[in-house]
């Protein structure tokens, strides 16, 4: 006789010992709530913000205010003329740099926290050197990067990859290091060999750490080729918020920040939704999906 | 005296821990015959784990040698199944993907693969829960998936550290009805490591006790209750409360004179008892 008593677990997040069937859900009135309070905080800021650009009360050359700002957003979707480029091709230029350094910083990231994750001597000889470039901070070290790589796509690519592979790195390695060693003899007895200990049980186990660094490096990649604009670009939105600042035109810089803000929100749902989809063996997934 | 299986010789095995050293085991000499059932027993820290963990070739010896059918054990022992405390499923498969890991690995064809791993999966009752993740199956099942992961490529010798420690009573006496029953169909030479005097005789042919650190062995003794047993009844089996009463003396003396005495132990064999 087997399975007594035995049942699986009940899915996570219904709260037990309530009757079924009632509406009232303590969690769902909680997060109601949650959402309607943040939308009163930023209603409130808006509100406050247009009253006082426009009243005078606060400079609206450098404030500008929440219309104007929407007004100018419409009007670059319209494809206003930015500097020679429309906003699509100054994000197309950013994204252009930002995709291929995160490919790059992400193979690198990924690479070499494997190789350091499994052997613990390489890893204490690079350490003071991997900290040593990664506590340089990126806008020093860009002019480098001009002067090695010149003005344009690749020296803005070089800093989107030091920020997107120090991310990474640090996390496949952190989880190449953390994998249950005890999974691992038990493979080897089974009689699986060094590639397939690597393929089915190393990666799969380090891949939770993996993605968080990818999911991480978004920000920084974002990071990495605004600064890289900063320093030395035609187009892109870094450039296009320096131009506006250097126009004094707040309204047009705002703008420029919400259509950078908006896209790097879409690419890291993106790699969330790819993380939630590839760790679904893992428990409460949704709720880290919501909460990123 | 039939085949020996697993021999080890004069084995020492001393640790560093932090500035000093411990010594675990302390000239263990053993041998575990074909197709027996063998349990260890024997106090927290005793060393008894390390000793299985020689036997898969996870440790190396300070001193003697660990032979299995013959060779001395060097590296990582294929031969052998292990069986953790921790059920140690892969959290990433499926309960199915788990059980055809080690057919997989040894390049078992996929419709093979399948068919047995479905057999022991009907086997112990996990049918229905095939495709799910290791988290939404409860400990006792888990347990099961583990055990049946590793009956399942047909290791002629298993080595079971504890595997029944964490669970409760009840669901701990199913599984070792489920070991049984396996076991005496497919008659694996099976090295079992447990703190519980009373699982070790239900199951054993042998039972070895272990003295306190650093661990050495202290007594041997054969299990004469008949086969097929009925772990829910054996307490009424012929020969068990002599056999329970002559061990339990010797154990008893290393469990009170331990320094670490395990209060695992006593809730084991009394709640067992209880059952």
């Amino acid at each position: 006789m087997t399975g007594l008593g035995e049942t699986s677990t009940v899915a996570p997040g219904r709260a037990a010992g309530r009757p079924v069937g009632r509406r009232r859900n303590p969690v769902v009135r909680e997060r109601t709530l949650v959402i309607l309070g943040q939308l009163g905080i930023i209603g409130a800021l808006v509100l406050a913000w247009e009253f006082a650009g426009r009243s005078g009360a606060i400079n609206s050359r450098v404030f500008s205010y929440p219309s104007a700002i929407i007004e100018r957003v419409f009007s670059m979707l319209a494809g206003e003329d930015l500097h020679g480029n429309t906003v699509f091709e100054h994000l197309l230029a950013t994204g252009h740099a930002l995709v291929v350094g995160f490919a790059i910083g992400a193979v690198l990231g990924v690479a070499l926290g494997f190789v350091l994750g499994r052997s613990a001597l390489l890893a204490r000889v690079l350490e003071p050197y991997l900290l040593g470039i990664y506590s340089i901070p990126k806008i020093a070290i860009a002019p480098l990067f001009v002067l090695l790589f010149g003005i344009g796509l690749e020296s803005k690519i070089a800093v989107v990859v030091m920020g997107v592979f120090f991310m990474v790195f640090f996390n496949t390695f952190a989880g190449v290091l953390s994998v249950n060693e005890e999974f691992i003899n038990i493979a080897r007895i089974m009689g699986a060999n060094g590639a397939a200990v690597t393929r089915r049980i190393i990666v799969p186990a380090a891949l939770p750490s993996i993605l968080l660094g990818l999911k991480m490096g978004v920000p920084f990649g974002v990071i990495g080729a605004i600064i890289g604009e900063y320093i030395a670009a035609t187009k892109g939105i870094g450039w296009l918020i320096i131009r506006s600042t250097s126009f004094f035109d707040a309204s047009g810089l705002f703008a420029a920040l919400a259509f950078l803000v908006v896209s790097t929100w879409i690419l890291s749902q993106l790699v969330a939704l790819i993380e939630a989809r590839v760790l679904r063996w893992q428990p409460q997934r949704r709720q880290e999906l919501v909460t990123y | 005296m039939t085949e020996r299986v697993i021999e080890y010789e004069h084995i020492t095995k001393r640790f560093w821990s932090g500035r000093s050293e411990i010594t675990a085991l302390d000239d263990v000499s053993l041998r575990i015959g074909e197709n027996e059932f063998t349990s260890i027993v024997g106090p927290s820290g005793c060393g008894k784990t390390t000793l299985l963990r020689l036997g898969a070739g996870l440790e190396e010896v300070s001193e003697g040698r660990t032979l299995f059918r013959g060779q001395v054990v060097d590296g990582i022992n294929t031969k052998v199944g292990y069986i953790t405390q921790d059920s140690n499923l892969y959290p990433w498969m499926t309960l199915r993907q788990n059980v055809e890991f080690p057919l997989e690995v040894q390049g078992v064809p996929r419709g093979e693969r399948r068919s047995r791993a479905e057999e022991f999966i009907r086997m112990v009752g996990l049918e229905g829960f095939e495709n799910h993740w290791p988290y939404q199956l409860s400990g006792g099942m888990q347990k099961r998936g583990s055990i049946i992961r590793t009956m399942v490529y047909g290791p002629s010798v298993v080595l079971m550290d504890e595997p029944f420690g964490p669970l409760d009573a009840q669901t701990r006496m199913v599984l070792q009805n489920d070991l049984l029953r396996i076991w005496e169909e497919k008659r694996q030479t099976i090295l079992f490591i447990t703190h519980d005097l009373t699982e070790a005789i239900a199951l054993s042919d042998k039972v070895v006790v272990m003295s306190a650190r650093p661990g050495t062995i202290k007594a041997v003794y054969d299990i004469p209750i008949s086969r097929p047993r009925d772990v829910f009844q054996i307490h009424d089996q012929a020969g068990f409360t002599e056999v329970y009463g002559e061990i339990w003396k010797t154990f008893r003396s290393e469990v009170v004179g331990s320094v670490d005495p395990t209060p695992e132990l006593e809730a084991g064999t009394t709640s067992a008892g209880a059952g």
